[in-house]
């Protein structure tokens, strides 16, 4: 490693940049592991530890071990690369480890058992590309995770890290890099889809001398990680994104809203910062240019109204992050009352990359009116669950089935669900719909910040929208009357629908309530809280009607509306329900048909969940 | 009590009346002696009052003139202190009376024939009780005579 | 000035003022229940949503909240509008049933009542609080309450808890407060009435006793001082004031919709020139307690008659129902005790008659009787003084129609026997004992002077008697005037008196003062004093006795106009003729008018002759 000397002007970066890719030569011995989240959890860490001590008394002193950000597959981790082959292994384990290094890594040969096999082709996929679950990808956000150590400022400037930030201090005025950033066609992916460029020069606009731009990285979306996959595995591109922002607008100072539940990304971050901070990357005089910024970290306490604008700045400015009227918008007034422009980690992280490669190659990617590609957190019943990054325009079709390897255990599609908690459930018929900020708000749903919750037959809508709801009641923030108390409501009823307490009117009083809320909350929280409810009443309004008329749950979630059954001809009786129930509520004898006694059955649908040949039934 | 007295007086055989000079001040004294007649309260006749503004208006040759022309007793009375209708006339007298009654005894005036007291305006009884008192001590120190040579050429005068 | 249109109606509206403000200036209503003219706005009960239509991105907004912009199409009861407003109103109502501002608004607005879930509690009370304290479901969680106590007061006593639809208004921890200044900001705001202070504080709220009513009931430090007060406006009282005692609160000063209230003002000495003063300081009750037989001050039931007066006054603590203050209950039997300290020529009372007492107890009778229909009254008199014009009459008819007793004798003990006060007396007619179990005791105290009578006396240089009561110049023939020119009596400051006494008093006193300031010059005493110059040797011992600083010196000079000398001169105006100066000058050179020396000496010659 070169000693950390402040980069004085862009040829030094050049430099720098320079010596990293000629030390890392492409023709190198390097194992790298994941060490995102994901992957840690499945043990990459230990992994990593005994690859290092392998290598070590094998004496391969020049194999590097490198390990990086979240790669996305996380279903299948932890996943190993090793280079100069870029061999994809998935779900490796400590016993691989000796293998790994004797015969790939000594003899360069390839151990198919380790190698993603395609469910479809029954190929073995020798490098990632070649994993269906990669090849519709389009990563730009993505561009660098699992790739670089994000604890390496040398390996994100390897990696033409910085390079934006140095040519728009080199030779651009803030208006052509708000110019730039509004050409590219760049929108907020945070949720609220609002054009990047134009909320910069709205803020750049302000009179005022102190200006602030904040990172919003309270990911509070039930199953959302991109957020923090990106601060884990990319650092430098997030603070990267910020400096020229804050250059653009005129802010000198950054606070990075981290949620408090990722403690890596924090470490990460931290690390990048003072790397940035000893490199001259951040502080004061960026590149001789005169230009100062600072980054200060602030961790969230866990509050996913903390996620919007107004709560988050008085979270961080140490009261309860509960949001406020606007106007006036943080743009005009925000953080301690000054010109405030917040952007998501995913809206910062493509900036340099707008800025290297120019807004007419970022605007060429995406729709008419969604330009570059979103990140989705595929997750749900589908087969292949993780990160994914496609050209926004991509088709649900595209992303489920191509990407995510269709649905689990083959059974049908009912829905996805899109944009977190307050997003709405698109059924199979929209299948086909591409995917952008517009088209998703068509047919009642919300891009959010990129969840996608794969829905099969076996979930009940009316549960899911009560599920949504309670996770709302509890996240509320209480200030406003129609989100603290109609949400509430709203939920309350469901509760009643789904123990088959429905009543006839409830599915209007419903719609009223759901409109209401909609119309008259505060904040957008409240605003699109009903979006669960109203979108499951648009495409699934006779499951409701089932719930409430007939008191039956076709899907056989909810308890209270069903009763298994066994079917004599189907059933093999091979004990497999009998062995898993938890009541003890199924009797027979192996090989003969089992039956549940339905005094004792709990409804849980274990037996309906474990049956190989689907002689449970739900009547 | 006061006819009392008197009585006893008289009983002594003598027609001999002290003469009793009492320099009042006119807002508490003066108005209390008025009030102890409006009240008909008896008092000995034998006072006679001089009424000044205020007993800080005393001049000790009052006094003094007084005896010479005869008085057997002599009473300068004041509001109480601190109720001066002037503010603090009546200190004025309360320091310099007092000092004046010890050179008295130089002068060859028995001290005891001068007195000194404070009577309110609200004080009718108090005043008809302090006349009697005195009335009474008068007649215990019997006529001055100590001056009787001096009253001749002023009465011509 | 900015321009929008509500309803129809151009509005005209300040560059920060809200939608609600150019409404108001419209005269158009809009329902508010989270907004306080005083606090920052939040829009958070959403009541008074209106709808944009056009100049601003269209839906609905808080009138309270949203900044008149120019060029803004508003409608403040559209159907969009009217539907989220009666919602809103339904749901609140769903949790706060008993909320009568909530049931007002369902009717002006038609909200019928939602069949909605049961409603819960959402003023957590602090630990150590009973249960069911105060109208915690009635709290709508609008945060008035938590945002006067931070932002207007400051000590931020109470704050929400709890997200969403366990939001509570509670202090932190949900300890007592000990940072609560009870100031009550947050019970004054409150939408609903359902925040006390007292149940978070953690140190006692003192109530402050209501003068007026003699402590039966209780005043905040800013009050009227009684009712029908002239000027008829509430007055501040330092001391209880928590803003002269903690330097906190200043609530009134920012919610006063007039800008009456100046804290920073300071009390300052007001001089005036005046050719006349009236003195009516008026009396008070001798305070009964000195005889313990009557147990004043040990039994609640036992009060005195101006204690009573209040108890049945309309404007006093009970509204005018007569209770006994130990239990609430109305008093079945009373008992008039006359003659308490006065009458009384040794022991702790006045010798003198305090002369209202028969007639006020007669009246009383007739008041209680108004009151408690079957109830009993007995009076215990020594003589019955009722000298005045139909005043015998009237208490013939109170004893001849039975409204009370009239009993002739004194009390000697009363004690509490079974929830009621045993009254043992005589009865000097029926020569015998006599003993009445009574549920009030009302004993008509001595009169005396006020507190502070005799120091405004010394002050104005007026004489009083022994008891306190000031002097009049003459008995008879200056009944209101006292010695000192220009000052008067009017009232129960100068003797006990009845009302008719004391106004006709009272008129002869203005009559008196007006006679002095009618006429353009001042009649003064000829009796002052005047310097003789050809003696006056300029000591100025005479300056240092003056009292009124009405001897001062004077230049004395020759036709060329250099000064010769320096002599006393003085001031006719000021000077009262006291003649101290006079028997201080050493050389006899100044003369009181009316009192020379030669004037007095030829006194004493004539009285000694």
């Amino acid at each position: 490693m070169t000693e950390a000397t402040r980069l004085q002007t862009p040829d030094d970066l050049a430099a720098l940049r320079a010596r990293v890719v000629e030390r890392r030569s492409a023709k190198k011995v390097c194992v790298s592991i994941c060490a995102g989240t994901g992957c840690r959890a499945q043990g990459s860490m230990e992994l990593l530890a005994e690859f290092g001590r392998q290598l070590e008394s094998a004496g391969l002193d020049d194999v590097e071990l490198r390990a990086t950000g979240c790669h996305g597959f996380c279903e299948r981790g932890p996943l190993v690369v090793i280079h100069p082959r870029k061999i994809f292994y998935h779900s490796v384990q400590m016993k691989h480890v000796a293998d790994i290094i004797d015969k790939t890594i000594q003899h360069d040969e390839v151990l198919p058992a380790l190698l993603f096999r395609d469910p479809k082709t029954k190929q073995r996929c020798e490098v990632e590309g070649e994993v269906p679950f990669y090849a519709k990808q389009q990563r730009i956000v993505f561009r660098h995770n699992g790739i670089i150590d994000p604890t390496d400022i040398e390996d994100y400037v390897g990696a033409d890290g910085y390079v934006a930030l140095a040519k728009v201090l080199a030779g651009m005025t803030p208006e052509q890099v708000c110019d730039e950033v509004e050409a590219s066609g760049l929108r907020g992916r945070g949720g609220g889809g609002f054009p990047t460029g134009k909320k910069w020069q709205i803020c750049r606009n302000q009179p005022g001398e102190t200006k602030y731009v904040i990172c919003n990285g309270d990911e509070g979306d039930p199953g959302a990680f991109m957020d923090r996959s990106i601060m884990e595995g990319d650092p430098h591109a997030v603070l990267e994104g910020m400096t020229i922002g804050a250059y653009a607008i005129g802010a000198s100072k950054g606070y990075l809203y981290v949620r408090g539940e990722y403690p890596l990304a924090v470490a990460n971050l931290n690390v990048a910062i003072e790397q940035a901070k000893t490199r001259g990357l951040l502080g004061d005089d960026i590149f001789g240019s005169g230009f100062n910024f600072t980054v200060e970290i602030v961790r969230g306490a866990g509050a996913f109204v903390c996620g919007e604008e107004t709560g988050l700045i008085a979270s961080i400015e140490g009261d309860i992050g509960t949001p406020r009227q606007r106007p006036p918008y943080p743009a005009e007034s925000g953080l301690w009352g000054k010109p405030t422009n917040i952007n998501n980690v995913e809206t910062w992280t493509n900036v340099p990359v707008i800025l290297e490669r120019g807004a007419s190659w970022f605007a060429s990617i995406g729709t008419e009116g969604s330009k570059g590609t979103k990140v989705f957190s595929l997750v749900g019943k589908v087969n292949n669950t993780g990160l994914v990054e496609v050209p926004m325009g991509a088709t649900l079709r595209e992303i489920v089935f191509d990407i995510g390897g269709g649905i689990q255990k083959k059974r049908k599609f009912k829905a996805v669900q899109t944009g977190g908690p307050s997003g709405g459930c698109i059924p199979e018929s929209l299948l086909d719909l591409p995917v952008d900020f517009d088209k998703l708000r068509e047919v009642g749903a919300m891009m959010g910040s990129g969840g996608l919750i794969v829905m099969d037959e076996r979930t009940c809508m009316v549960d899911v929208a009560k599920y949504f709801l309670g996770f709302l009641v509890g996240e509320s923030c209480g200030r406003c009357a129609p989100c603290r108390e109609g949400v509430f409501q709203m939920h309350r009823i469901l509760s009643r629908i789904v123990e088959g307490e429905g009543r006839e009117g409830d599915l209007e009083t419903l719609e009223k309530l759901g409109n209401y809320v909609k119309a008259s909350s505060l904040c957008q929280l409240g605003g699109t809280a009903p979006n669960p409810v109203l979108s499951t009443l648009r495409y699934f309004r006779h499951e409701y009607e089932a719930h409430i008329k007939e008191k039956k749950c076709r899907a056989g979630i909810c308890k209270e509306l069903v009763q298994f059954r066994i079917d004599p001809e189907t059933c093999t009786g091979c004990t497999l329900c009998r062995r898993d129930c938890p009541t003890e509520a199924i009797t027979g004898a192996k090989k003969e048909p089992h039956r549940i006694d339905a005094a004792q059955c709990i409804k849980c649908g274990v037996c309906y969940d474990v049956c190989n040949f689907g002689a449970v039934e739900v009547e | 009590m006061t006819e009392k007295k008197t009585t006893a007086a008289q009983r002594d055989g003598t027609d001999w009346q002290p003469r009793i000079v009492a320099f009042l001040c006119n807002w508490c004294s003066y108005a209390g002696a008025d009030l102890a007649g409006m009240s008909r309260n008896d008092y000995p006749a034998a006072i006679k009052i001089v009424r000044l503004p205020c007993s800080g208006r005393v001049d000790p040759m009052f006094v003094l003139k007084s005896f010479e022309r005869g008085a057997d007793m002599v009473l300068v009375s004041g509001c109480h202190p601190g109720d001066c209708h002037y503010s603090s006339g009546n200190y004025h007298a309360r320091r310099k009376l007092p000092a004046f009654r010890e050179l008295l005894g130089f002068m060859g005036i028995d001290p005891r024939r001068f007195k000194i007291s404070w009577v309110s305006a609200a004080e009718g009884n108090k005043w008809s009780s302090l006349v009697a008192d005195i009335t009474e001590e008068a007649y215990a120190l019997g006529p001055f005579q100590e001056f009787p040579k001096c009253t001749a050429p002023e009465k011509t005068g | 000035m900015i321009k929008l249109h509500i309803d129809g109606q151009e509005a005209e509206a300040e560059e920060g003022q809200t939608i609600l403000d150019a409404a108001k200036g419209l005269g158009i209503e809009i329902p508010t229940l989270c907004h306080h003219r005083a606090i920052p706005p939040v829009g958070a009960c959403r009541v008074c949503v209106v709808e944009i239509r056009d100049g601003g991105r269209p839906g609905l907004v808080p009138a309270c909240a949203y900044p008149a912009q120019e060029g803004l199409v508003v409608e403040t009861a559209s159907e969009a509008v009217r539907e989220s407003r009666s919602m809103t109103i339904q749901l609140l109502l769903a949790r706060c049933p008993e909320a009568e501002v909530l049931r007002k608004l369902a009717e002006q607005w038609d909200a019928p009542p939602l069949t909605l879930d049961a409603p819960l509690d959402h003023v957590e009370p602090p630990k150590g609080v009973p249960e069911g304290a105060g109208d915690r479901d009635k709290c709508i969680l609008c945060g008035l309450c938590v945002r006067v106590c931070q932002d207007i007061i400051g000590p931020a006593a109470t704050a929400f808890a709890g997200r969403g639809i366990e939001r509570k208004v509670t202090t932190p921890y949900k300890l007592l407060s000990d940072v609560c200044i009870g100031c009550g900001a947050c019970a004054l705001v409150c939408p609903t009435g359902a925040i006390d202070p007292a149940e978070f504080c953690s140190h006692s709220i003192e109530k402050i006793p209501n003068e007026f009513n003699l402590g039966f009931d209780t005043r905040t430090p800013i009050h009227l001082p009684f009712p029908q007060a002239v000027p008829n406006k509430p007055i501040l009282d330092r001391e209880n004031c928590i803003h002269f005692r903690t330097g906190g609160c200043g609530a009134c000063e920012t919610i006063c919709p007039a800008g009456a209230i100046d804290l920073e003002m300071e009390d300052e000495i007001v001089e005036e020139e005046v050719g006349a003063i009236i003195v009516a300081t008026g009396y008070e009750l001798l305070d009964p307690s000195v005889y313990e037989e009557y147990g004043y001050g040990r039994y609640p039931d036992v009060v005195t008659s101006l204690e009573f007066e209040r108890l049945v006054s309309a404007s006093g603590p009970t509204n005018g129902e007569l209770t006994r203050p130990s239990n609430g209950e109305p008093p079945k039997s009373i008992v008039f005790l006359q003659c308490i300290g006065s009458r009384e020529e040794t022991g702790p009372g006045k010798p003198y008659c305090s002369k209202i007492c028969c007639m006020y107890t007669a009246k009383h009778a007739i008041l209680y009787k108004h009151k408690v229909h079957d109830g009993q009254a007995f009076v215990f008199f020594m003589d019955v003084r009722a000298g005045g014009k139909n005043y015998e009459e009237f208490v013939r008819r109170v004893s001849k129609e039975k409204v009370a007793t009239y009993l002739r004798g004194r009390v000697s003990k009363i004690f509490p026997h079974d929830g009621k006060l045993v009254v043992q007396g005589a009865d000097t007619l029926s020569g015998g004992q006599v003993e009445i179990a009574a549920d009030m005791v009302v004993l008509a105290a001595a009169v005396v002077p006020s507190k502070g009578a005799t120091e405004l006396a010394q002050k104005l240089r007026i004489s009083y008697d022994q008891h306190g009561f000031l002097s009049e110049a003459h008995p008879k023939l200056r009944p209101v005037e006292t010695n000192t020119a220009g000052i008067f009596l009017a009232g129960a400051c100068h003797s006990a008196k009845d009302i008719p006494d004391s106004v006709a008093q009272a008129s002869a006193a203005a009559s008196k003062a007006l006679g002095l300031v009618v006429h353009d010059r001042l009649t003064r005493e000829p009796t002052i004093g005047i310097v003789n110059e050809l003696t006056c040797n300029g000591c100025f011992e005479c300056e240092n006795v003056c009292a009124y600083g009405a001897i001062s010196p004077k230049d004395i000079k020759d036709r060329s106009g250099a000064t010769v000398a320096v002599l006393a001169n003085i001031n006719e105006g000021l000077c009262q003729g006291c003649g101290a100066c006079m028997v201080t000058c050493r050389s006899k050179s100044i003369e009181v008018q009316g009192y020379t020396d030669n004037q007095l000496f030829s006194e004493i010659n004539a009285i000694t002759r």
